[in-house]
């Protein structure tokens, strides 16, 4: 075992991983309040694996989760190896090694297509029909940094299932869990409750944040407006300035105006814009009931829209007859539109006016 | 007692979900949807198809499920569309609950002994509805 650095984790799990016979750890990544995270190989299977370390109740009694999540065999849910309690109060999953690392780190380092995305969406709803149908399981933190992504095909896996709870079936609700502020729905922050609808709601900031709406997560100060900002900026200690900022934020999320549609790219078909009103309604019973609702109107997404990639200085639109089109500015700032078929030259197109409407009018005509 | 009644109209699968509640009473949920294939050449439309059916009997739940028997020999107006025949073997290959066939004479002969008194929410859905009314009652 080589150097780990990992001497600001908790004495109890140093000792834990340095003495598994099971599991040789060889790298450790500290993910601040999503837990601690060590990479290993397990000594006799020979696979990567991952164990990762949440904080976790003493009295807390997770038992009929974990063994329901241990008997889950889907491929867009991480497949648990094992879950086990640490003592005095920790709680650890083993899981495999999945290739491509998480969302959060794709989408932070390239633009993904809409078709991707859609996929990915799709991919995502599937296994939180498995969740919610077969199981009646809420995973109460659905977020990209929790989505990992199998490069084999781009097959999106929810993972951390630390918050997963079962839902009561007398009222249809959980309590929420203190997963990031961001992602929480509006009703979680008006009444503590959390229904099936709420993974929902979940599942369309992350459709919202892969589309490339404004969702600043690494500078949460720019969704405040100039007005807030100033007020915020007039309190000088650290911990009533935080808290004055969640507040703000939690008063955003309850109005629905955290999300904010119009931040959509200006291409993207309208849509979009409906199936994320529907999955991001502030009303839980507007939302789509189920996976599979959400799921039908992503498959329409993807036949009815071609795919659209932003590349540096452009816009290209596939269509799937082969049809492509791509859209820049020239030297004067004027639009300009090439379209070719399948395996022939880029030919400029002429027929639009030069705005934008009338360009999109043509480049979305398979 | 949960059923799902399924119709299947050209490119296009109704489905009717109905349950039973403790006094006996039978309502339609709102779960009941229907899935298409605009392009059956394509193989990913045909797989939508699959995971959304697959994704709404999981999700559904249900106790029973039943199609309305196409009959493959009808002539004229009444042949039914090859491409329903796809659309069939996709949903048979459902593997939790076994998919039951009906034929419309088995519904015409039942509900002519016991007259049907509810009916579909939608026009459209009247045959899925039937079926899946026969399986909750049968």
């Amino acid at each position: 075992m080589g150097e780990l650095n990992d001497e600001d984790c908790a004495e109890s799990i140093r000792h834990f991983v340095r003495n598994n016979p099971d599991v040789t750890v060889y790298d450790y990544i500290h993910r601040g309040c999503n837990g601690e995270v060590y990479f290993g190989k397990r000594n006799k299977m020979g696979d990567d694996v991952v164990l990762k370390f949440y904080w976790s109740h003493p009295n807390y009694d997770a038992t009929e989760e974990a063994v329901i999540l241990k008997n889950i065999n889907h491929s867009n849910i991480l497949k648990i190896h094992d879950l086990r309690f640490l003592a005095p109060n920790y709680a650890y999953f083993l899981t495999p090694k999945i290739s491509g690392g998480d969302l959060q780190g794709i989408i932070e380092n390239r633009n993904l297509s809409t078709k991707e995305v859609l996929n990915i969406i799709a991919g995502i709803l599937l296994g939180l029909t498995e969740l919610h149908s077969a199981q009646k399981l809420v995973h109460r933190d659905l977020k990209p940094g929790n989505i990992l992504i199998d490069l084999a095909g781009i097959r999106p896996i929810i993972a951390d299932l630390g918050s997963v709870k079962k839902i009561d079936s007398r009222n249809g609700y959980v309590t929420a869990s203190k997963s990031t502020i961001l992602y929480l729905p509006p009703e979680t922050l008006v009444s503590n409750k959390y229904y099936f609808q709420s993974d929902i709601y979940q599942v369309g900031i992350i459709f919202f944040q892969l589309l490339r709406g404004f969702f600043p997560i690494n500078e949460p100060y720019k969704w405040l407006s100039k007005r807030e900002a100033k007020k915020l900026d007039l309190i000088k200690n650290i911990i009533e300035k935080e808290n004055a900022f969640v507040g703000l934020i939690k008063a955003k999320i309850i109005k629905g105006n955290l999300i904010d549609l119009s931040t959509l790219p200006y291409y993207l078909d309208s849509q979009f814009k409906r199936v994320l009103h529907r999955a991001l309604n502030i009303d839980y019973e507007e939302r789509y009931k189920t996976p599979f609702l959400f799921l039908k109107d992503i498959h329409q997404l993807l036949r009815k829209c071609p795919d659209y990639i932003q590349e540096l200085g452009s816009l290209r639109i596939n269509h799937d007859s082969g049809k492509q089109f791509q859209i820049y500015k020239n030297t004067n700032e004027d639009f300009v539109v090439e379209k070719r078929m399948a395996n022939k030259a880029w030919r400029k197109d002429n027929s639009h006016n030069g705005t934008i409407k009338s360009i999109l009018s043509i480049v979305r005509i398979n | 007692m949960k059923t799902i009644g399924i119709q299947i109209k050209s490119t296009t699968a109704i489905l009717v979900v109905l349950e039973k509640d403790t006094n006996g009473v039978i309502a339609q949920t709102n779960e009941s949807v229907k899935f298409d294939i605009q392009e059956p050449n394509d193989s990913k439309q045909v797989k939508q198809f699959r995971d959304q059916v697959n994704a709404a009997f999981d999700s559904i739940n249900p106790d029973r499920i039943g199609i309305v028997v196409r009959n493959a020999k009808a002539k004229g107006d009444r042949t039914p569309s090859p491409i329903s025949f796809k659309l069939e073997g996709i949903i048979q290959l459902y593997d939790k609950v076994d998919i039951e066939f009906i034929w419309p004479q088995t519904l015409t002969a039942h509900f002519k002994k016991k007259p049907q008194t509810q009916s579909a929410k939608h026009k459209y859905q009247e045959d899925a509805f039937n079926v899946s009314y026969y399986l909750n009652i049968k």
